[in-house]
């Protein structure tokens, strides 16, 4: 068995799926990406992925399908607490947590975030990503 | 060498941003957090520079004396002896965060604390007449509240923070504490008994995570009125009302013809320091803080 530290895990995690979102999904998964962490700082883990959750409807009529990928993404993140697998019922997973487990899947979320955010960066274009950021000012 | 110390406490009156520089986290620009512990912090080497900065109207023997003389190349490449040398006879230690104000369902807001970041503040306010015990760690997920609370619901007695409900016991070292804390204060404040609460260490380290102030900016095209390409950022600070505690020590004046005992270099550093600007984006409102020290001091011997 190969042991690797939790970074490398989340990396690997990370830059696998991201490599996999195709080209005509990769500017709302990035804007997702970009805005969920500061969401779930901002307003709690359940209130940033029910904002998902919602977008979810939106989605159903179109071809492409950025948010229900991303949650199915996060959701495989093997997060503790959420049942692997959750896929798009990763926010109604999360809501049934119990507030230790929910606590602690906000804090590996947000590590799972980082990941995400940096594959994005380091994968897409510029114009896959144009509304996200390129660092601090 | 006998060294004075004033322990201080710095209550923020405006979000103040201690930054670490850009990040690749979740926040492009995140607050300093000491390493092992994720503990919130402001540098003493930022609080320093702004003392120093508020004392310029001293003599200018005296402010040398007291921060040193000032490089003539920044950084690194200006750590050269010179002619004349001395080191400030004023020490700045870090302020480390000991109650984070967090949204409540009843009053408002809570002053939240946990036993380590006590245990840790005990240690920089050891030797102040009147600092309470030592706060027992909680054995599970709840808090203790001082008598008379404001944040705590009168008929289910929990906590209502942010999200987290939390089972709440009255604590007589919490009131012990919040009457501590507000004794740096010019008006003992009643604000602070009652809504000073102490949770469990997880849940502390969880709100130190995600209590924090985050704000996403972004600059504006002057031509266009729209937002530059890329030109949107996450910046994080402690928000208003957060309390840190730290120590200022002091020797006697190592400058040559500049006689200042460590108790008259504490007196100059310090005085008039009620309000001070510390951390960065300045110019947008952050940082506005007040700096107060416990009466009294306590003296050991540095080799």
């Amino acid at each position: 068995m190969i042991h690797r530290t939790r970074q490398q895990t989340r990396a690997l995690h990370a830059y696998e799926r991201v490599m996999r979102v195709p080209p005509g999904e990769r500017a709302d998964y990035a804007t997702h990406v970009h805005a969920l962490g500061a969401a779930v700082l901002r307003n709690g883990l359940a209130a940033a992925l029910a904002f998902l959750e919602r977008e979810l409807e939106s989605e159903k009529a179109k071809q492409d399908k950025p948010v229900g990928r991303l949650l199915k993404d996060l959701a495989d993140a093997l997060l503790p607490g959420p049942p692997r697998m959750a896929g798009v019922k990763l926010p109604e997973a999360v809501r049934r947590l119990e507030m230790s487990d929910y606590m602690l899947a906000t804090r590996e979320l947000l590590q799972v975030l980082v990941w995400f955010r940096r594959a994005v960066q380091a994968t897409f274009t510029q114009e896959d990503r144009s509304h996200v950021a390129d660092g601090g000012r | 060498m006998s060294m004075e110390i004033r322990p201080y406490l710095l209550h923020a009156l405006s979000p103040l941003h201690a930054g670490t520089g850009q990040s690749v986290g979740i926040i492009d620009l995140p607050i300093a957090r000491l390493r092992a512990t994720n503990i919130p912090f402001v540098p003493g080497s930022s609080l320093k520079g702004v003392l120093r900065e508020a004392r310029r109207s001293l003599p200018p023997a005296e402010w040398e004396a007291l921060f040193g003389p000032l490089r003539e190349v920044s950084g690194a490449a200006g750590d050269e002896a010179r002619e004349g040398d001395h080191a400030g006879a004023l020490v700045v230690g870090d302020a480390r965060l000991v109650a984070l104000p967090v949204r409540s369902f009843l009053g408002t807001f809570a002053w939240v604390s946990s036993p380590l970041l006590l245990e840790l503040a005990r240690r920089d306010l050891a030797g102040l007449d009147g600092l309470p015990g030592r706060m027992k760690r909680l054995p599970a997920t709840g808090a203790r509240v001082g008598a008379g609370s404001i944040t705590v619901s009168p008929k289910q007695r929990r906590l209502l923070l942010e999200d987290l409900d939390l089972d709440a016991q009255v604590e007589p070292a919490v009131d012990a504490w919040a009457r501590f804390l507000s004794r740096t204060w010019p008006e003992e404040e009643e604000g602070l008994r009652e809504r000073f609460a102490v949770v469990d260490d997880e849940t502390m380290s969880f709100l130190l995570e995600t209590a924090t102030q985050v704000e996403t900016r972004v600059r504006i095209d002057p031509d266009t009125g729209t937002v530059v390409q890329g030109a949107l950022w996450q910046e994080e600070s402690l928000p208003a009302e957060t309390l840190l505690v730290g120590v200022l020590a002091a020797g006697r004046s190592l400058r040559r013809g500049t006689e200042l005992s460590a108790t008259e270099v504490l007196e100059r550093a310090l005085k008039g320091t009620a309000l001070l600007q510390l951390g960065g984006k300045a110019t947008v409102g952050r940082g506005r803080c007040r700096l107060a020290a416990w009466p009294g001091v306590s003296r050991e011997a540095r080799p």
